[in-house]
């Protein structure tokens, strides 16, 4: 596996791959930070100053990027994943790693350390940036470091757990679509309208949908699942979809 | 006993051919058998390769070339049957694809890295050092333009670096499916000469193509497939060999063909008038009908043996389809 995982590495140093991929999260990640000092005010809005100078303040900042990440770490995956696919290059690989779940496991390894390196570089310049802009609107950072240290250092864990998750859900539909663009597009089109629809029609299935469990993972928690509940089904759901897709690997023919 | 098979369920072939197939066969498969939904792509193929030479794979577009290549490659699972590489199981691809080159359905390799890094991907994934890369490379000639994105390459250069990668591994089996399509002529010519020099270098060399022509002059061993089975395996001579040339003679006038026919059909053979000719079953029969038609008053002006032609040889094994 240890060589699959090298291998993928040639393909992720590309330069656009690399700072592409990077770079978008770095920019979603800052625009969250960003935007949510902006509209942050000292009424009773959604987002007020008093709550973002609590010791959670820097987690609430990040769960405003929550939907993006999860597009963008699906995205990464499933694009790597499926374009062995339509590119036709997973052939190739077979040739020369004719064990499929080796050759599985070293390539989905490579993606999600590398998305989780991306996931925390971002934030950590997201912090920076944070800390920099909160006092511009009378937000005190100071919560962030002193009691909430442990607080502010367990975003940066939900985070990388949450785009794992994401982007083995991402590893799942390229293999089941076999094309970077209906992966993409399958996946965005759930993360973002079709679990929103049901979580508003029926809002106690939001308590059952993956993406709403990495979402309230990112959180520390939210309205529709506590972070304990989260974090046991949406991992749970993350290991049937890592099982699901080395099963769909392993065993389906390559006829592209 | 005769190596050459006509039958869907051929006898395999023996070692007066030349190649001691039953020994040292570098494949061998089993009435393998891929069927998708109702249709059977490969039709119980019991297929021989020898070891050491250049078999040439041939069939219309269709034919289930691609699909028993996939097959014996580990890429498609069988229906039914089963087959060996080197002796082992294409059920456990594993323990044979380490000495395996392939390139199948054309060059696929990366668009965005380079041509040197394509294969760095496949080395590294293979085990093999940095340095076969650069062997590979000089082998297919493309070691000037290896820092060049694989986009830019030419067609040809993409088929080369599909050669290279298929030789990554030192192979002793190189399966190449279809390696000259879309290369010019020079490049079909340059192909060539590789699988030449491939064999003489001890490899077996096993290659796809639709156009039997382009295998003619390089092959040792055909197989030829069509609608999913083997309607031929042995060597090209035996191809050839299984249709006996004809006699095509021409005389002063169109009336004097007639006459030739006549005499060539009162010696016992097939003749008819096709265009300005008579086209006569047996060759042998030149010497006895010459004298024959001069007896007749008819003097010859053309008199030549037509050997057919390895086109026309699958023709009439296949039924009528191109290849």
């Amino acid at each position: 596996m240890s060589r699959a995982f090298r291998s993928e590495w040639f393909k992720i140093r590309r330069p656009a791959v690399l700072l592409g991929g990077l770079g978008s999260m770095i920019a979603f990640a800052m625009l969250a930070v960003i935007l949510t000092i902006v509209r942050a005010d000292h009424g009773r809005g959604a987002v007020t100053v008093a709550h973002l100078s609590q010791a959670d303040g820097f987690s609430q900042m990040m769960s405003r990027a929550s939907d993006l990440l999860g597009i963008f770490a699906l995205g990464i995956v499933a694009v790597a994943m499926a374009q062995e696919y339509s590119n036709g290059t997973l052939r190739a690989l077979l040739m020369r790693e004719p064990r499929r779940l080796r050759l599985f496991g070293g390539k989905l390894l490579a993606n999600l350390v590398y998305l989780a390196g991306s996931v925390l570089v971002a934030m950590l310049l997201a912090l920076l940036v944070a800390v920099i802009a909160a006092p511009s609107k009378g937000i005190s950072t100071s919560a962030w470091f002193g009691a909430g240290l442990g607080t502010t250092i367990s975003v940066f864990g939900n985070m990388v757990i949450a785009a794992v998750g994401f982007g083995i859900f991402g590893a799942l539909l390229a293999l089941l679509t076999r094309a970077p663009a209906p992966a993409v597009i399958a996946g965005v089109a759930w993360i973002l309208p079709v679990e929103n629809l049901l979580a508003n029609a029926w809002p106690n299935i939001g308590h059952w949908l993956p993406g709403q469990q990495l979402t309230a993972i990112i959180a520390g928690g939210n309205t529709i699942s506590g972070y304990t509940w989260a974090l046991a089904l949406g991992l749970s759901m993350v290991a049937v979809a890592a099982a699901a897709s080395a099963t769909l690997f392993r065993r389906r023919d390559v006829a592209l | 006993m005769s190596m050459t098979t006509l039958t869907a369920d051929p006898p395999l072939p023996q070692a007066e051919v030349g190649y001691d197939v039953d020994e040292v066969a570098a494949v061998r498969t089993r009435g393998l058998t891929k069927t998708y939904g109702t249709r059977r792509v490969v039709d119980r193929v019991d297929l021989v390769v020898p070891r050491g030479a250049i078999c040439g794979f041939v069939g219309p577009n269709g034919a289930g070339k691609t699909t028993t290549l996939r097959m014996l490659l580990g890429l498609v699972r069988p229906t039914e049957g089963t087959g060996e590489v080197f002796g082992a199981s294409i059920a456990q691809p594993q323990a044979y694809l380490p000495r395996v080159g392939a390139l199948i359905e054309g060059p696929a390799f990366y668009p965005t890295l380079s041509a040197r890094r394509n294969l760095q991907v496949l080395a590294t994934l293979g085990g093999f050092s940095t340095r076969r890369v650069d062997e590979v490379l000089e082998i297919v000639d493309l070691h000037d333009r290896a820092g060049d994105l694989f986009r830019t390459y030419s067609l040809g250069m993409k088929q080369r670096l599909g050669v290279a990668a298929a030789l990554l591994p030192s192979p002793s089996l190189l399966v190449l499916d279809e390696p000259t399509n879309g290369l010019d002529p020079q490049g079909i010519i340059e192909t060539r000469a590789l699988l030449r020099r491939f064999r003489d270098d001890g490899m077996t060399v096993f290659v796809s193509s639709h156009l039997l022509g382009e295998l003619e002059h390089v092959a040792d061993w055909l197989v030829l497939i069509q609608g999913g089975q083997i309607r031929f395996q042995g060597r090209i001579g035996d191809l050839l060999g299984g249709r006996r040339p004809t006699l095509l003679v021409a005389g002063e006038s169109a009336a004097d063909l007639e006459v030739i026919a006549a005499v060539a059909r009162r010696l016992g053979h097939q003749a008819d008038v096709v265009d300005s000719h008579v086209r006569i079953d047996d060759a042998v029969v030149a010497a006895e009908l010459n004298r024959a038609v001069m007896r007749a008053g008819v003097t010859l002006t053309e008199i030549a043996v037509q050997r057919a032609t390895l086109e026309e040889s699958f023709l009439a094994v296949t039924g009528g389809a191109q290849a």
